[in-house]
Order: structure tokens, then sequence, then C-alpha cells
């Protein structure tokens, strides 16, 4: 608990009207500034109240992607009492001023930019308060265990099957692109390999030449993403550009895996499966291993 | 430890091969005087566990394979005309009993189905006017195929509600399968299996599991589990007030189990998984969460000192 | 946008409420450039209006203290304070939208608030001053508190207000107070009021429309007769034949004059900015060593009275006032060229008439023979006053009567001077005491009498016997003063305004005897009834310390009671010894995770330290019995603390 700098220009205040006051002797004059000065004393106490008894529950992240404003949820339990004006502050940036209701559970949503891909260790947690009149001002400090994970900035890019073609019957078909079979697309020149029953025959049968038609969707088809074989300046780019693939993929519900390095994920296409590999992402080469 | 328990869990181990865990978890849910919903493959010992329970416990047993075409009336009796006495006689159905073995519950339609968990919920039966109390002690075991789902009908949440724990049993270890394997906990070992309790009994140790004692630090714990719950992205809905109550009875019923009058946070962490396992869902896609993960999340929360 | 909303409204109010007061005392255009400001703000919120920039404000800004300089004319004072205070506070809105700048526009209301206070201090301005305050705190609150509501706000402030009120009431009482102000007093800018130091005709019929109130007078028992009620101020005794003076130098009373009956009367004048005080016709002595008594029977300050002013005085209502015949020579003067019909009239007097009595009433008995009337408006008279109105008008007020009565009994070989002071007052019917308005000002003459003294003769009662028994609307037949038709219809109402008028009055009466009154001396009575002694410095700093000792008990105390911090909170022993328990496992290298349970943590820690198990388990078993078991035994507690200490994990733990 201490002054803020209100607090000490009240009291400058104050003291030139005391001096007044002594100086005209005047009862009224005293009268306010003892009022004022007493007011300034239980003020401290109001925010001594504002703040003490307060728990944070729990506090939960979900992952955010690098460059992205990572959300720290704090579960606030303000106990008995109507909490005026907190501040809450993460780390540097990141401020959030909330009330919180008794008897409730309050949730606060404390945001601080999330820069580079792996874990963001939630800083220092700084709740403060000056309420009710801004002279005073309390806080406490606590230091989370929870951080967020940051998944490397995805780069899309054309998903192309150079990366890897999953399952054996895959690899045979030779397909360069990941064929769907739903939506007719459009047709494209026949390759050795097409399936036949997706030849035009009709467009054969007018002699334009062999066609195959394209189908979108990749419903049912397998990818694995390996890190090796991603083309990228460096290390960060590699992953922006797996990241943005797994990212498609999950998107168009393909079933895919991961090879990273030493990591290898098996083909998956659920949501946890998805976490997974952008985790893989997050973490690798960041003391792998440790946090997982 | 409560030796007498000890006694049960030996008795019953004998049967239930290398699942003691399960044993417990499944006794805990009865003498919490709840109902038990076990979840699992064909073939990995459901019917044996229930069937051992009762014998063991002393208690009337009943077993219903639920299908599609059931009625509620299968479950709950019928009301026959008896053409020498020109009355209507009601027929009791197998859920007169104390312990109920609902194979597949899934199986049968949502009408049957809420037909068995409504008289499981209030513990009467009310048909044709007439209400009849179900026994005392009764208890449900009902099982459930996840893999199976054509021509089921799979428990909404809300009725999943309505079972205290649910639990899953999964394949036996090497050691105990080898032993399977070898003949032991057979069919024969169940036959010779001795009664170790009585129903009267049994009600008696409900009672007490209602007299264990839950501390206000312990109370804490389940609030900040269930606001955790609640606030948390990982959960797609929070957990009710039930599921709390839910939480506190199985713990203190476990906590009676290892033969405490008090319950402890660990009490807590034993039956955790197998009580909102059943009551919670994915926040990102809405399914289930394996009970590791799930473990793993609850882990995260501190115990109040 | 939505900020200045939310708070520039609240603080335009607290601004608005601060200066209220002062409005009537600033000079018109600060008032209308307050208004206007304000005006134009409220509206830009409301409308959309633009907003001024830096520049406009700071042009504004240089526009208002311009004024100032004008206005004021570089006299510094504190209305030029006030002045500028109020032209800032009308642009600080303006610039409020960052909280810095609305801190300081808040505290800028606590100055405007304190600013009154030291002009003025009546009950209605205190009560006013809490109002204020509580209005700008609430406005403090709110700036604080983004999401409030301005009746949480106000509610907020008004507890805080209350709460503070004991910690204000025992600083009030015991901060130590200086005798005599550190740097000079205030200047007096503004004018007197009621009577000044000379006399001439029109000079108190000009005070007799003034209603303000003079003075008040309470008695300790009864109330002395109406014929009695002469308040005594000052006693002209130069004249030229037109204006009377009051004698430059008049030195300090040596002996007391004799007399009966004492009457005790406190006397809370209201500041008149000259030097003499009123008391009732004639004072034994000066209420305290601030004050003097003259040859002349009359109370001086020795500081012109710029605040209001209590006092206590004794006077005889029966009395021989010689003071040693002081004054006596003087009362004879007459400028020989002026009023040659008065001074014939005079001659004839005293040639008629023996000894000093009998011409007096002589003179009495030509004003009551020859029609004069008493009356509001008199005709304006010449060079030679007396004569005009003695002999041709006949008709006057006071200071007619008593000036011409005066010159008259001087022709005559009487030594007579004229005293200038109030007649009666009205009776508070709530409180038992005199309200002295400036409208009963008064003048009526001394005549020295070689046996008596002084004596007081009032000839206004010559001609107008009513004046003394009913006061001065009386005196005045219907219609003459004030109320006409109007005036009579409404009568039941303004009778009932009366009324509360009156009980105010005296409720502001009770409360000035003790918070204005409030000085040095009642702080030393005060504090010698609660044992501490007033010795020269020591005292003060006993007082200061003791008040700041009471009000850090006072705020203790309230802590205690309002923000009891729950007790499984932070003071909760079992958990602050469990922890110290796993602090201390923690540095041997037995850290417990926090998920965990203690049974749990106990079996953990007693596989890694398997020397202590015993100790573990011990600590572990009574922790549990006091955590989940609610044992309540304090000897448990102390057990478990005397463990904790006695433990002793030293030594790497076993991984």
């Amino acid at each position: 608990m201490l002054p803020t700098r209100y607090g000490l220009l009240f009291v400058v205040i104050l003291t030139a009207m005391l001096a007044g006051s002594i100086n005209y002797n005047n009862n009224l004059g005293f009268l306010l500034v003892f009022l004022l000065g007493g007011m300034a004393v239980i003020s401290m106490l109001h925010t001594h109240r504002n703040m003490v008894g307060l728990k944070v529950l729990a506090i939960s992240a979900r992952p955010v992607f690098a460059g992205e404003t990572a959300v720290f949820d704090l579960v606030v339990d303000s106990e008995t009492v109507y909490r005026h004006a907190l501040v809450f502050n993460l780390g540097k940036s990141g401020k959030t001023v909330e009330d919180t209701e008794p008897g409730t559970q309050t949730r606060i949503p404390v945001k601080t930019p999330a820069l580079h891909r792996g874990i963001l260790k939630a800083g220092p947690l700084k709740v403060s308060t000056s309420y009710p009149l801004g002279l005073f001002y309390s806080w406490s400090t606590i230091t989370p265990e929870l951080s967020c994970l940051v998944y490397p900035k995805p780069i899309f890019s054309r998903l192309r099957a150079e990366q890897n073609t999953g399952s054996e019957a895959e690899q045979e078909q030779g397909a360069n692109s990941f064929h769907g079979v739903e939506d007719f697309t459009g047709l494209k020149t026949y390759q050795a390999g097409d399936p036949v029953r997706h030849i035009s025959w009709k467009t054969y049968s007018r002699g334009q030449g062999l066609f195959t038609k394209e189908f979108a969707g990749y419903a049912g088809k397998t990818a694995i993403f390996d890190y090796d074989s991603t083309k990228g300046r460096d290390a960060e780019t590699k992953l922006s550009h797996l990241c943005g693939q797994i990212l498609s993929a999950a998107a168009a519900n393909l079933e895919y895996g991961l090879r990273l390095g030493k990591t290898y994920i098996e083909p998956g296409r659920s949501h946890e499966h998805k976490h997974q590999c952008l985790k893989a992402l997050a973490l690798f080469g960041k003391n792998s291993g440790k946090n997982e | 430890m409560n030796e007498e328990f000890e006694e049960v869990v030996r008795q019953i181990s004998r049967v239930v091969l290398g699942k003691e865990q399960q044993v417990r978890l499944a006794l805990t849910c009865l003498f919490a005087g709840g109902h038990l919903l076990i979840e699992d493959l064909p073939g990995i010992g459901k019917t044996t566990l229930a069937k051992v329970l009762a014998k063991c416990l002393g208690l009337e047993f009943q077993r219903v394979q639920f299908t599609s075409d059931m009625l509620p009336g299968d479950i709950l009796g019928v009301s026959i005309f008896d053409q020498n006495t020109g009355l209507f006689n009601f027929h009791q159905g197998p859920i007169f009993t104390q312990v109920l073995l609902a194979d597949e519950i899934n199986r049968a339609t949502p009408k049957t189905q809420s037909a068995l968990l409504e008289a499981m919920e209030e513990g009467q039966v009310t048909f044709e006017g007439k209400t009849r109390i179900l026994e005392n002690p009764f208890f449900v075991i009902a099982t459930q195929n996840p893999l199976e789902y054509a021509g089921t009908f799979p428990l909404p949440e809300s009725q999943l509600d309505r079972f205290l724990m649910r639990i899953e049993i999964g394949y036996p270890g090497r050691s105990a399968e080898k032993r399977i394997l070898q003949g032991e906990g057979s069919q024969h070992a169940l036959e010779k299996t001795a009664a170790c309790m009585n129903d009267t009994r049994v009600c008696e140790i409900q009672e007490n599991v209602e007299k264990v004692r839950t501390s206000d630090t312990f109370i804490d714990y389940i609030q900040k589990i269930i606001y955790f719950t609640r606030t948390s992205e990982h959960f797609h809905v929070g957990l009710s007030p039930r599921a709390g109550l839910a939480i506190s009875q199985a713990a203190r019923a476990w906590a009676y189990l290892q033969g405490r009058d008090y319950a402890l946070p660990e009490d807590l962490q034993q039956v955790l998984p197998s009580v909102v396992g059943h009551r919670l869902r994915s926040g990102h896609d809405r399914t289930e969460i394996p009970r590791k993960q799930l473990m793993e999340i609850f882990s995260r929360i501190s115990v109040p000192l | 946008m939505n900020e200045d909303r939310k708070y520039i409204p609240a603080l335009t109010g607290a601004l608005f409420i601060a200066i209220l007061p002062h409005a009537l005392s600033l000079p018109v255009w600060i008032t209308a450039w307050c208004v206007l400001m304000w005006g134009y703000l409220l509206a830009s919120l409301r409308f959309g209006w633009p907003r001024p920039g830096r520049i406009t404000r700071l042009l504004l800004s240089i526009a208002g203290i311009a004024g100032i300089l004008v206005t004021y004319n570089t006299r510094l004072g504190p209305e030029a304070y006030v002045g500028l205070l109020a032209v800032m506070a009308a642009l600080k809105p303006f610039e409020s939208s960052t909280h810095r700048d609305r801190m300081i526009t808040a505290f800028i209301a606590y100055f405007i608030i304190i600013s009154k206070l030291l002009e003025a201090e009546t009950l209605a301005i205190t009560l006013y001053m809490f109002f204020s305050v509580l209005v700008t705190t609430a406005a403090l609150v709110r700036i604080n508190d983004p999401y409030g509501l301005w009746r949480k706000n106000l509610k907020k402030a008004g507890t805080i207000l209350a709460q503070a009120a004991p910690v204000m009431l025992l600083m009030f009482v015991l901060f130590p107070r200086l005798e005599t102000s550190l740097i000079g007093m205030r200047n007096t800018g503004e004018a007197s009021t009621g009577f000044s130091d000379r006399l001439s005709p029109g000079s108190i019929s000009k005070l007799a429309e003034n209603n303000e109130i003079a003075f008040r007078a309470e008695f300790e028992g009864p109330l002395p007769p109406p014929n009695q009620r002469y308040w005594r101020g000052i006693v002209f005794t130069d004249f030229d034949g037109k204006t009377w003076r009051r004698l430059k130098t008049t030195p300090e009373l040596e002996k007391p004059a004799y007399g009966q009956k004492p009457v005790n009367c406190t006397i809370s004048l209201e500041p008149h900015r000259n030097k003499w005080l009123f008391a009732l016709d004639l004072p034994v002595k000066a209420p305290s060593s601030r004050y003097r008594l003259d040859r002349d029977f009359t109370v001086r300050s020795k500081r012109p009275v710029t605040r209001k002013r209590r006092y206590e005085i004794t006077s005889y209502t029966q009395y021989k006032a010689f003071a040693g015949g002081w004054g006596v020579e003087k009362a004879l003067r007459l400028p020989e060229n002026t009023n040659p019909r008065t001074r014939d009239l005079g001659k004839k007097l005293a040639q008629e008439a023996e000894g000093t009595g009998k011409i007096i009433e002589a003179g009495l008995d030509y004003l009551k023979d020859n029609d004069f009337a008493y009356t509001m408006e008199p005709p304006l008279l010449g060079k030679n006053p007396a004569d005009e109105f003695l002999f041709e008008s006949r008709r006057g007020f006071c200071e007619h009567f008593a000036s011409a009565f005066a010159c008259l009994m001087r022709a005559a070989g009487v030594p007579a001077r004229v005293v200038g002071g109030y007649l009666g007052g009205e009776i508070n019917p709530f409180a038992e005491y005199l309200i002295i308005r400036q409208s009963d000002a008064h003048a009526w003459v001394e005549v020295w009498d070689q046996e008596k003294g002084w004596v007081r003769v009032d000839p206004t009662l010559a001609a107008a016997p009513d004046r003394l028994e009913q006061g001065i609307e009386a005196a005045f037949p219907g219609g003459n003063r004030g109320g006409g038709f109007a005036g009579r219809y409404l009568e039941p109402f303004t009778s009932f305004a009366g009324s509360i008028k009156m009980g105010w009055d005296a409720v502001s009466l009770r409360w000035e005897e003790f918070f204005y009154a409030y000085s040095r001396e009642h702080q030393k009575a005060l504090l010698k009834k609660i044992g501490l002694y007033w010795k020269s410095w020591k005292g003060p700093l006993a007082a200061l310390g003791l008040g700041l000792g009471l009000a850090t008990a006072i705020i203790i105390l309230y802590g205690f009671f309002q923000f009891r911090i729950p007790a499984s909170e932070k003071k909760d022993p079992v958990k602050k010894q469990y922890e110290k328990f796993c602090k201390k496992l923690e540095s041997s290298g037995v850290a417990r995770r926090p998920n965990m349970g203690p049974k749990e943590f106990s079996e953990y820690a007693a596989a890694r330290l398997p020397s202590k198990r015993e100790q573990i388990a011990a600590i572990t078993d009574i922790y549990i019995r006091l955590r989940y078991r609610d044992e309540k035994n304090p000897g448990t507690v102390r057990q478990l603390r005397t463990m904790v200490r006695n433990f002793k994990p030293s030594g790497a733990a076993r991984t």
C-alpha cells in the first residue's frame, strides 16, 4: 500500500489548505482539512479492502499463433466483496480493468502480445487497485505457473503433395496433388497414373485430347508433412509453412501427419491431433521434451 | 483400511482378475448410493463384475439384455388380465431387484431408456396410477459398447448425468490375462464366491457414508474444480451443482472404503475422472475427453491448504 | 468520447456546486464565463459539437487570466485568487482526457470549496461544504471507478465521508490553535457595514432599510425589559454644527463605572470591518485582552472586526457613569455661527429652568408639544440642520432628534453627546435571544449631570413612544414601511416563513456557540479537563500527538470491524504452518506438487526422506486432523506449530 502520485499531490494540497486555515485561524477551514485528511486515510482502508481476500482461482490460455495476442483468462473469486476497478497487469503490457461481483467467479481476460513461437510464460501478474479515491495504491503480484502455447505464425502456401504422400496406395497413384472426388473443379491434361474412371471421355470423344476430370475435396487422403522437405530460408520460416499447411489440411478435413526431425506424429484429423501437431511445431527446438 | 471391504475386494478380485481399481470404484459407487455405467468392449468382464458384486454383497441380482424392440413394460412390469379372477394382476418386471444389470442399454429405444432412468432416479415405479417402491438398496449397473453405433440410441448427456460414475474396465494386464487364460477367475470361481454381506449391511454402510465428514477445505477444493470446469477452455460446458454433489458423495464413499470418517483430497482425486468423465465434453469439438487427458487437466488445480 | 461522457458531467457538476456559493461575490463576467464554458461543454457532449483544441484552450486561459488582472487590477488578494480559480475551473473540464487531468480537476474543486470557507463561516456554508465535498468526492470515486454507477459512487463517497467524520472531529478538537495569525490578516477589500464614525442626518435612516443582522445577543437569565435594550456602540462628541464625529483619541477607562443589576450577555457580532463593538448600555469591562473599554464607555477591538466575533460582556442596567469627568468639557462645544435659533432656544431653556434635570425635561417637552413627527423620509436639511429640524420641518428620524436635542442641550449649557447604537431587537422565540438588525440602528443622547454622571436621554421617544415598546416596525403606522396590499394577504405565509427563519437562526447560533467560538482558550480548558496540561509548547504537541493517536486508534478499530479478513484467509495458522512445513521439505529437495493431497505428499516425502518418515507422518496426521476432521482445538494447532518448528529435514533427499 503506497500513496499514488495523486496521493502525494493531495498531501501537498492539504498542507497548503492547513496553512491557510492556521493563518486565518479559520475553524471551518480546519474542519475541511481534517475531513479531507480523514477521508484520505479512510480511503486507504477501502483500497485495502478492495484487494484483500481476492483469489485468483485459475489461469488458462488457449494457444495462439505467433504475432497474435495471447489471452490469459483469469478466474477470480471475489469472495463477499464487490470489488471495483481492479487492474490486472500481465508483464509489461496487457492491462485489464474489471469489477468483480461478490459470490461469483469472474472471468477476466488479460491480453499480452505473443511475439514468438514456443511457450509464452505468463509474466508476473500484478493485480492492483487505487479505488475509491485514487490516492492510494494497493497491489499484489503473483507469478502464475501457467503459460501459453504459441504456435508458429502460419504461412499459407498451396497445399502440395511433394511434402510426402501418406499411404502406399497414394504413392502408387502418383498423384501430384490431392485429388478429391466430391466436387468437379475442372479438367487437366491426362497424366499417366490418373484414375481411368476420371478420364473425361466426353472431351476425348470430341477429339480434344485426353483430359482428366479434377475434383476438389481432400477427404480420405493422407498427407505427411515433413520438416526436412519443407522449403524455407530458415527453421522459423519452415515451421511457419508447416503450420500453414497443417491448418489448411485441417480446414479441408484431411488426414495428415507430421514428421519433425526425430518426432513423428501419426496421421489423424481430430482437433486434438491438430493441437498436437501445432504444439510439436511450437516447441520444436525449444528445450524439447521438457515441457511436453 | 477397512477390513470388511478388503475382504469384499479380495473376493471379487478372485473372479475379476487384475481390475482392483475398477472393483473399488464400482463398490464406491454402490455405497455412495449411485448407479454405475460401464462402458467397454464386449467380453471384457462387465457382466461378471456385476454378477460377482451382487453375489459377494449378498444382493438379489437380475439381468436385462436391452434390445431395440424392448418396451418399458419389459423392465418395469406389466398388468396381465387373469381370466380366473377377472382382475388385472401386476407382474413385476426385472427392475424389482437389488442389483440390476442393464446390458447394452444403448440398444433400447429412448422411451425404454428413460423409463429405466426415471425409475433409477426416483427409486419407485409408477405404473397405471400405482406407485411401487423399488428395493433398497437398488443398484443399476448399465453397460454400453462405445464402439458399436449402428442401431443404437446413445444416452443423451442429460441422462448420463443420472449415473454417479462411469468406468471403463479395459483389457486385463499381461499377468492377469495369463491367469485368465489359465482358467482362473472362471465361472467356477464365481460360483465359489460366498456372500460377505447382506442388504441390511449395505444400507447401513450407505447411511454411514452420508456421515463422512467433508471439511470446509475439502469443499473449497470441490468448488475450485467445479469453477475450473465452468471457466476453462478445455470444456464445452462446466459441471452442474448436481455433479458437484456427485463428486462429494463419491469421494465420501471412497474415504469410507479407506476406513476413514473424513474425506481427503486424495479420495476426490481417485474418483474424480469416473464421476465427471461422462459429464464433460471437450471445449474444442464436444467429444468426450479421454480419461488420461482429463486427469492431466485436473492435476493443474492445486489443493487448497 | 465515451469516457468523456462518463466523467465530464460528474466533474463539471462538482465544480459547479463548489463554485455556486461564490457566484454572487464573483464579478459578473466570471460567473457568465463559467456558465458559458460549462454549458458549451455539456452541450458538446450531447450534440457532438467540436471541442476546443489545445491552442484555443491556451488562448482562453490567457484571456481569462487577463480578465482577472484587469478586474482585480493586480491587487492579488483572496478575491483575485477565487476569481482565478473560477476561471481555471471553467476551462479545466475541457482538458480531461487523461486520468491525471481528471484528478487535478477534482482537486481544484476541493480548493474552491476551502476558498469559500475562508471567506464566510456560517452554518449554511458549513452544511453546504459537506454537500459539496460529497459531490466532489463522488466525482473523484467516479474517475477511479470506470464501471461504477453514479448512485454507487455517491454512496461510496458518503460512506467514506461518514467514516472520516470522527477523525475530523477529533482532529478539530485537538489540533493546536494559535492565538493570532501567522501572516497578517486578510486585507479588507469590502466596504464596512453599519455605523460609520460620523453621524449626520440621514446616516441612520439609510440603515433602517437594511435588514441584515448586526449581532445576536444571548442573556444569562431573563431578557432585560425593552426600555433597557440600548446597545451602545459609538459615542459622538465632536460637533461642527452639522455632523457629529467620534473623538480621535479616547483614553482607556481607568475605573469601571459604578452600577447595579449586572446583566451578562454573549454577543455574536457580524463582521462590520470597524473596530467598535456593541454592548448593552452600560458595559463594565472589556471582554478580553483583545478589546478595551474606553472612557466614553464604548468597547473597542484592537483589530477591525473582519470576521464574526463572539464575546461575553457584563453590563449594568443601573449605573452612575462618571469616568472621572472625562469628556465633559468637549461635550459643551458648539460652533458659534451655526444653528442660531437652537442656541437661542437653549439659552431660553437655561434661563427658565433650574438645574440640569429641569432643562432636559423642558427640552423634551418642547419636542412633545410641537407636533414633531417620526418618519423614515425626512425632508433634506440644509446648513443648520438643528434649526431647520426644530423650527421648520419638525419631521425626522432618530438621528435628527438626537443630534438636534444634543445641540439644544449644549446651547443650554448642559454637556451632551450623541450615542450611536441599536435599540431593541427581535426576540427569537425558539431560543430566547435577541436578534439585532441594522434596521434597529438608533441614536440617542447622553447628558452630564453633576450627581448622576452621564445620563441617557432618548429624544426620539418624545415624538414616537412606540419605537421603544414595539420596535421600529410599529413606529411607523401602516403602509409607511413595506407591506401594502400584498403584504396583508401574504401575511400567513410570511409569518410561516418567518418562523422557519427564526428556527434556523437559532440553530445557527447554537452551532456558532460551539463551533465558531472554539478557540485556543476552549481547547485549553477542554484539554485540562481530560488531564492534559497546557504548558508552554508541550501542550499543543501533546494534543496533536493525542489527536493523531486517537485518529489512528479509530481507524484501526474501523479496520477491525469493517474490513475483518475472513478467518480462513491469510491468517489461518494451520495453513501457515503447513506451508512452512512444505517449504522446509522443498528446501531439502522434496517439493510438493500443487495437486498433491496431504496424504499423498506425506508418502511422497517419506519415500524421499526415509529418515524423517515418522515426523512427516505425524505432522501430516495433525494437519489432516485440523483441516479435514474439523478439529478445533487450539492445543493441536500449537502442537502442529511446535512440530513444524522442530522439523529439520536437513540433507539432500534421496531421489
